[in-house]
């Protein structure tokens, strides 16, 4: 419906135009220097070391910070020096330095001057001789970067203390680590017009769908953005075409959550400069799992799977529940306690529906005050927020204190799924407003419509509610309950649709 | 009418049993005065077993593996026309009755001092907007609110059982053999599912068959168990009530919980949107595939117009509700839509077969 819309608004905010052609490199390497100079500028960052060898001019070019400084005279600029026969024509001589002297394996070969001036960006020395249509770029990179360390956001008891950092390489040799196999595939693309990010595609070729690695691949390529300065900027662009609620897009901060995924046909997007890669399709059941899942005992793992689900609910429902309960319905809790709802709430100066929704702002004011400050100011921005919204407000009779303890109830368990935070916070004022306008009959139908939001994404042609619907027996021993890995072993467990 | 696979037999199943049980659930016994509470529970089991004899179109249909539309194709593109405009009316009457009823025990049971017109105009663009989503994703809402609607009856029956008492059951045939039929014939004409059967048949895969006999079994003895259960948790009062179901969860008691007749009225609610999703987009899909200059998202659009004009304006007269219940003119519809229609194109098929073989 409404696709001629769409494509109006596609076209207008569609923010790039062509891309410009490339140049192929100048036999001058005057020019190509020139022009190098003309696209840098002032840049003091770019460094140009002039040398003639045998008479013949050449130029290595270099990003400072971004290469290892003692790599680059040891395995570059030293060897080409001290070099004594070099063959007499330009080109085999550049031939020559690239099979001969230079030592290191990371090389490879630019013919136009926007891929020699992305490999010096990206960390390479390219080495520019006169003459010659090409240059020679070794990988000699050594930016800055953080150590591996334990995963921030995704925290687990008994899994391994690795998370993914900036460096994609070091992501991808996370990876390599835990599944030695060649099957194990990564793809280099990249994406951004202007930032010319890499992007990691990284799958199990025996397993992935191939339509699915191929429809990811290219949508990373058409993805029509300037710059990509972090997995996010690519999400919509992976994520299903229509609207949903719960993205088909998961996220992980761990290389064996990661590893996991593909091991069951999923792919995993890694984009530089980002601790988090992307993993396509991911099913909403999905957002229930962690992987020490699997390593606790599959009873206790069954007990928190199920205190997920319901945690989950309650996040989302209690607090329009409370009000539709509160307003509509009073008949459906006991007596004796529907006489002490009504006396805390008789005080309260407002109707329940607007209490809970101004307590409920103030507490989202307060999280996101308190998430981005410095550690110790966000300890007190929530002490304040917590003191404030508990104790004087009740004491001040603006807010009942059975009204405290949904808002406290629906906090908390909106933490246990945190994947799920998003969605969750904001259809817990959705279901506010409803279940204060109609009761719990709106709410009924306000899920029954979210249910169908969930069931219409079929991202990459599998649905993100199986395997609960459609049905999957094998698959639902790792769902809602997870069964031993003596039977979870057995890869016939797949999803339907999920792999080849 | 595009023939790819959409949905799986299991979820067609799921789809047309919370129908068919939203018929009995939502039935009425004051419109049937004298007539003995055990003669619903007869009337329900044997209108059921009767029902297969109506359906016999609808098995030749599943075996033979096409739809309405795609017979009626092979004789003409106007027939097929013809065909899809008259059983989109159909659904659209049926729609009406489903939300009339609805929207009667909204506003008698659920918000008595309220005007419920803002919801129930909601309800339709929610069911609008299920429907714009596909029968894909209708079909996985169907099976999985069938799971919530089998829970809840199972808990309220649960619930129940001490209430339950055999003595309240009146003695069989009390009031003659008329009423029975008079019963018996409600149900079978009641059970309108097989038409939408016969129009989406193209679009399911799996063994139809088996499930549209498991449907049959399923309905029949689901339905008894729920006239069994009201007979003899409320007896006679039962017939006094404008919804008995309701009634009967009123009573129930689960632990601290008092009253279950939110849950129940809840999965009553759900099934009631599920199901309106469905015969919208059945009359979506057999308009914008046989009539050309129709899309499917108009069809919707244009559905919840008239939907909505339509319950709002029905509201305000009595009339229409009476017009709706009426036996004869549901009878006339089941016959043409379930039998007549189905049986002629099976006959002018097979004709036409005979023809091009000699």
């Amino acid at each position: 419906m409404f696709d001629f819309i769409k494509k109006d608004i596609y076209n207008i905010t569609d923010p790039l135009g062509e891309e410009e052609p490339k140049l192929p490199l100048f036999e001058n390497l005057q020019m190509n220097i020139s022009y190098l100079k003309m696209q840098f500028g002032e840049s003091f960052d770019i460094l140009y070391k002039q040398i003639k060898l045998d008479g013949t001019d050449i130029c290595l070019v270099m990003a400072d910070g971004m290469c290892e400084n003692i790599l680059v005279v040891e395995q570059v600029v030293k060897p080409i020096v001290n070099e004594k026969k070099y063959p007499l024509k330009n080109e085999k001589m550049l031939e020559y330095i690239s099979k001969n002297v230079v030592a290191g394996i990371d090389q490879t070969r630019a013919e136009t001057l926007q891929d020699a001036m992305a490999n010096v960006l990206s960390g390479l020395v390219v080495l520019f001789v006169d003459g010659v249509k090409y240059c020679e770029c070794f990988g000699v990179q050594g930016f800055p970067k953080r150590s591996i360390e334990d995963a921030i956001s995704d925290k687990e008891e008994k899994g391994a203390h690795e998370g993914f950092t900036e460096s994609f390489k070091d992501n991808v040799a996370l990876l390599r680590r835990r599944i030695r196999t060649p099957v194990l595939k990564c793809e280099i693309t990249e994406s951004g017009r202007t930032s010319k990010t890499r992007v990691c595609v990284c799958y199990m070729s025996d397993r992935a769908k191939p339509e699915t690695v191929e429809d990811i691949k290219s949508r990373i390529k058409n993805a029509k953005l300037d710059t990509v300065l972090g997995s996010g900027y690519l999400r919509p662009f992976l994520d299903s075409k229509r609207f949903s609620f719960f993205s088909a897009l998961g996220t992980t901060e761990r290389p064996d959550v990661a590893c996991a995924e593909m091991a069951e046909g999923r792919v995993v997007v890694i984009v530089d400069g980002t601790p988090f890669a992307l993993i396509a399709p991911y099913l909403f059941s999905e957002n229930f799992q962690t992987m020490d899942d699997y390593n606790f005992r599959p009873f206790y793992t069954t007990l928190i799977r199920v205190l997920k689900f319901a945690s989950f609910v309650i996040a989302v429902f209690l607090p329009g529940l409370y009000i539709a309960i509160c307003t509509f319905h009073q008949e459906i809790v006991p007596v004796s306690m529907i006489y002490d709802l009504a006396i805390q709430e008789s005080i309260t100066p407002f109707p329940v529906m607007l209490e809970t929704i101004f307590i409920h702002f103030v507490y989202e004011i307060v999280r996101e005050a308190g998430l981005r400050m410095p550690k110790s100011v966000g300890q007190t921005v929530g002490i304040v927020g917590a003191l404030v919204i508990g104790d004087a407000a009740v004491t001040a009779g603006l807010v009942a204190a059975p009204m405290l303890i949904v808002v406290a109830l629906s906090a908390i368990t909106s933490f246990v799924v945190p994947h799920l935070y998003q969605p969750v916070a904001f259809l817990r004022f959705v279901f506010m407003v409803i279940g204060g306008t109609f009761g719990i009959y709106g709410i009924v139908i306000g899920a029954t419509v979210l249910l169908v939001n969930i069931c219409a994404a079929n991202p990459y042609g599998v649905p993100l509610l199986s395997p609960l619907a459609p049905f999957s027996l094998g698959a639902m021993r790792d769902n809602f309950i997870r069964e031993t890995w003596l039977r979870l072993g057995k890869r016939e467990l797949k999803i339907d649709k999920m792999e080849k | 009418m595009n023939t790819k696979s959409q949905i799986s037999s299991w979820q067609l199943f799921s789809l047309l049993l919370l129908s068919r049980l939203l018929t009995t659930i939502t039935f009425m016994p004051v419109l049937n005065l004298n007539i003995g509470n055990t003669d619903y529970i007869v009337s329900t089991a044997l209108g059921g077993v009767l029902s297969i004899l109506f359906f016999i179109p609808s098995f030749i249909f599943i075996k033979k593996n096409r739809g309405i539309t795609q017979i009626s194709d092979g004789v003409s593109k106007k027939l097929t026309r013809l065909i899809a405009i008259i059983y989109a009316l159909f659904f659209l009457m049926y729609i009406f009755s489903t939300l009339t009823r609805i929207n009667l025990f909204v506003s008698a049971v659920v918000f008595p001092q309220r005007s419920t017109e803002l919801f129930m105009v909601l309800s339709i663009a929610a069911a609008c907007y299920a429907a714009s989503h596909g029968l894909e994703a209708l079909g996985r809402v169907g099976s999985v609110t069938m799971l919530f609607f089998i829970l809840s009856f199972i808990v309220i029956l649960f619930s129940l059982r001490e209430r339950f008492d055999i003595n309240n059951l009146s003695p069989a045939l009390y009031d003659g053999i008329k009423p029975l039929g008079v019963l018996i014939w409600g149900t079978i004409m009641s059970t309108v599912e097989p038409a939408a059967l016969m129009i989406v048949l193209p679009k399911v895969s799996g063994k139809l068959m088996k499930s549209f006999v498991i449907w049959i079994i399923c309905f029949i003895s689901i339905a008894s168990l729920i006239f069994l259960f009201l007979m003899s948790t409320l007896g006679e009062a039962a017939l006094l009530e404008l919804f008995p179901f309701h009634s009967m969860a009123v009573l129930s008691q689960f632990g601290v919980f008092e009253r279950m007749d939110a849950l129940l009225i809840g999965t009553w609610i759900m099934s009631a949107f599920v199901k309106s999703s469905f015969l919208i987009l059945i009359i979506a899909d057999l308009l914008s595939e046989n009539i050309k200059k129709l899309k499917r998202g108009t069809v919707i659009i244009s559905m919840f117009l008239i939907i909505s004009a339509v319950i709002l304006a029905q509201s305000k007269s009595i009339m229409y509700f009476k017009a709706n219940l009426s036996l004869i003119l549901n009878s006339i519809l089941f016959l043409l839509f379930v039998v007549v229609i189905p049986a002629a194109l099976l006959i002018i098929d097979k004709l036409r077969n005979r023809g091009a073989k000699e």
